[in-house]
């Protein structure tokens, strides 16, 4: 697929869910109902007219890459698109979701934290015994120090052990 | 006269000038942690200033914002990370540099223009006090409305990419600015029964995900071999870690527009330092005599948003100090510290106990050479700080984001709101829409939809728009700059086309 086809693609799938919004979802997550006759507006208002700005300048993109020529496009893609390892970016931002949703919540954060640092070090290539143990220690020792006495901030506990206190 | 000497002297004091350095050192320090706002830092304080003495705890106080806020620039710049909405700005031009082995100069350029919009903002502060929140004190609704709609109109013009694209991205912003409850009626918008939601989506949350840990995430594609050098590495020329006279008479000009933009927009209760550090920038592009080289890595796109985001705290005192009214978070928060140590501000303070004033101005200029010393001193240990390996300080990164997130309303929800915004911003980049505009639709859409609803219930009360804007000649001038700029915009995209053009067909050859 070409750089044109890949941006008519792109437009074209966002086109869709756009309108997938604008016609479903708004209408499902803002009721009209108390306040909103009368002098003042709507409270789909602005969200209504955000999508149709999005609409409208997906529309005069699609018609710029359909109708004037690519060269426009061309010299914004050459730098960004480096090629690169996104499995691991996606797998990284999995361990990440998996954490925030469901491993500090059970291990604590600061448990948790320190599980989190050292899998992604190991993920990222790291070997050295003294890093991929010491590090993540020192890490969240450093925030525990920060957040626990320093602000006052109680992070998260573990809910596994609750006789730990962290 | 008397009452400003004593005002100085009361400043001046050993117990005074302790504090303002603890605070400037508190400040840069946790400032430049990812995911703590210079707001949060004084609202941190506030507790530990009613043990003080009043004149420990408000310099230290005062000293602290100052400090934070070049604090929070640090990792902007080195790890594109903003403390601040603010510093995002700073991103743009600052990263690249830092990239390209000058951080240190990077760093000396911030810390040069936030202690020099600081002390002009200051000092327009003490001259021009009442005058200036006289003018914004007549901005009602309409006026806003204007206002943001061109803040939103400079951003566009500021993409550097396709137009189509940044107007997307500033609208998805707005919509998701837009998620909540209705700031009029109360009616829950896009929240799907998920209590957390009502309050807003989070903006520390989304700040850092997308544009930090966006950034760790595109960063984590690169070769293992690349993840185990240093996150970002120093030029050991001495010229690439200091500003040179020259530079730093080069960068007066443009410091010079970007406090008095800076100035003008804090004195403007709610528009706060995003807003001046962006229209700064697209002014110092605008009338540079290099445009091509913003974006990677400029002094003047550096020097321009700090000059004027430092600018604005100085000036949202204005209406704080003159009438009483806080002009964002961090002036509300120094008004109740205010309170509490039984100062009131206001036209009644000026005129029966002008002393705490006067020393509140002192306090605040000594702050800023204070700043400067201790940032100096500050910035080769900020540069250790991030010369570690990627592959130790990446999950370092998103570790202490994940805390920084948490913290603001003690909640898991944002956590992992964040790395889903994180997600987003990664694609995002991946398709080339630029995540900062949408974090500015985002900042800027709350004040919008409120302006432009309640003009539209102002206008319904009145005989029609023409009457309605015939009565209001702030907003008369308004349209007209406006109307004047959105002309300007549409013939520098034009001529930028018109100058690409031979460009892209000597690509094409």
């Amino acid at each position: 697929m070409n750089v044109r086809s890949q941006e008519i693609f792109t437009i074209a799938v966002l086109l869709i869910v756009t309108a997938i919004f604008g016609f479903v979802l708004i209408p499902l997550g803002i009721r009209e109902g108390f306040g909103t006759d009368g002098a003042g507006l709507s409270p789909r208002f602005m969200p209504e007219l955000a999508t149709l700005g999005i609409a409208v300048a997906l529309v005069f993109g699609l018609l710029r890459h359909l109708f004037v020529a690519e060269s426009n496009e061309r010299t914004e893609t050459v730098s960004d698109s480096e090629g690169g390892h996104p499995l691991r970016a996606v797998t990284i931002i999995i361990i990440c979701l998996f954490f925030s949703l469901i491993g500090f919540r059970v291990a604590g954060f600061y448990l948790g934290g320190v599980a989190m640092a050292l899998l992604l070090m190991l993920l990222l290539g790291e070997r050295k015994f003294l890093n991929v143990v010491v590090f993540p220690i020192l890490v969240l020792l450093v925030i525990y120090v920060v957040f626990e006495f320093g602000f006052q901030i109680r992070l998260p506990k573990s809910g596994l052990i609750p006789s730990v206190p962290i | 006269m008397e009452a400003i000497l004593e005002g100085i002297s009361l400043s001046l004091s050993v117990n005074a000038l302790f504090a303002i350095v603890i605070g400037v050192v508190l400040g840069q320090v946790l400032g430049s942690i990812p995911g703590l706002t210079a707001a949060m830092a004084v609202a941190l304080l506030i507790p530990f200033s009613f043990y003080f003495d009043p004149w420990v705890g408000i310099p230290m106080m005062l000293a602290m914002f100052k400090g934070s806020l070049f604090g929070s620039s640090i990792p902007a710049i080195l790890l594109r990370t903003p403390g601040t909405p603010a510093a995002a700005a700073t991103v743009i031009d600052g990263y690249p540099l830092a990239q390209a082995g000058k951080g240190g100069k990077a760093l000396r350029t911030v810390l040069y223009a936030s202690v020099f919009g600081d002390a002009f903002s200051d000092i327009c502060l003490i001259f021009g006090s009442g005058a200036l929140a006289a003018v914004a004190i007549r901005f009602g609704p309409s006026e806003y409305t204007i206002l943001v709609l061109f803040a939103l109109m400079s951003l566009v013009s500021l993409n550097r990419g396709s137009s189509w694209r940044g107007v997307v991205a500033i609208l998805v912003g707005v919509l998701l600015g837009c998620i909540g409850l209705d700031p009029i009626n109360g009616t829950a918008r896009l929240t799907f029964g998920n209590a957390e939601l009502f309050d807003g989506v989070g903006l520390i949350p989304m700040l850092i995900g997308f544009l930090a840990i966006s950034e760790v995430f595109t960063q984590l594609e690169q070769p293992l071999k690349k993840l185990g050098q240093r996150a970002i590495e120093f030029s050991k020329k001495p010229e690439d870690n200091r500003l040179s006279r020259q530079e730093k008479r080069d960068l007066l000009p443009t410091l010079l527009r970007a406090s008095i933009i800076g100035t003008i927009t804090g004195a403007l209760p709610g528009l706060g330092s995003t807003v001046a550090a962006f229209i700064a920038y697209n002014e110092a592009k605008r009338t540079a005599k290099n445009p091509e080289e913003f974006g990677k890595g400029s002094l003047h796109g550096i020097a321009a948003p700090e000059a004027a985001n430092n600018a604005v705290s100085g000036a949202n005192l204005i209406p704080l100090l003159a009438f009483g009214i806080p002009g964002d978070v961090a002036a509300a928060l120094i008004l109740g510290a205010l309170l509490i140590q039984g100062i009131t501000p206001g036209p009644l303070a000026f005129r029966d106990n002008p002393v705490p004033i006067y020393a509140i101005f002192s306090a605040m200029l000594l702050a800023n050479v204070v700043n400067y010393m201790v940032g100096i001193a500050y910035i080769p240990l900020a540069k250790k700080m991030v010369s570690v390996s990627k592959r130790l300080l990446f999950p370092a990164v998103l570790v202490f984001a994940s805390a920084g997130a948490y913290a603001m309303r003690s909640s898991l929800f944002d956590v992992q709101m964040m790395f889903v915004f994180g997600l987003i911003g990664w694609l995002m980049s991946k398709l080339r829409f630029p995540t900062v505009l949408l974090l500015i639709g985002f900042i800027l859409a709350p004040i919008l939809e409120r302006s432009a609803r309640q003009t539209l219930i102002l206008v319904s009360a009145t005989d029609g728009w023409l009457a309605f804007v015939q009565s209001r000649p702030v907003l008369m001038i308004l349209l007209g700059v406006l109307a004047f700029l959105t002309v300007l915009v549409i013939r520098q995209r034009i001529s930028m086309r018109r100058h690409a053009a031979p460009t892209e067909a000597q690509d094409l050859s």
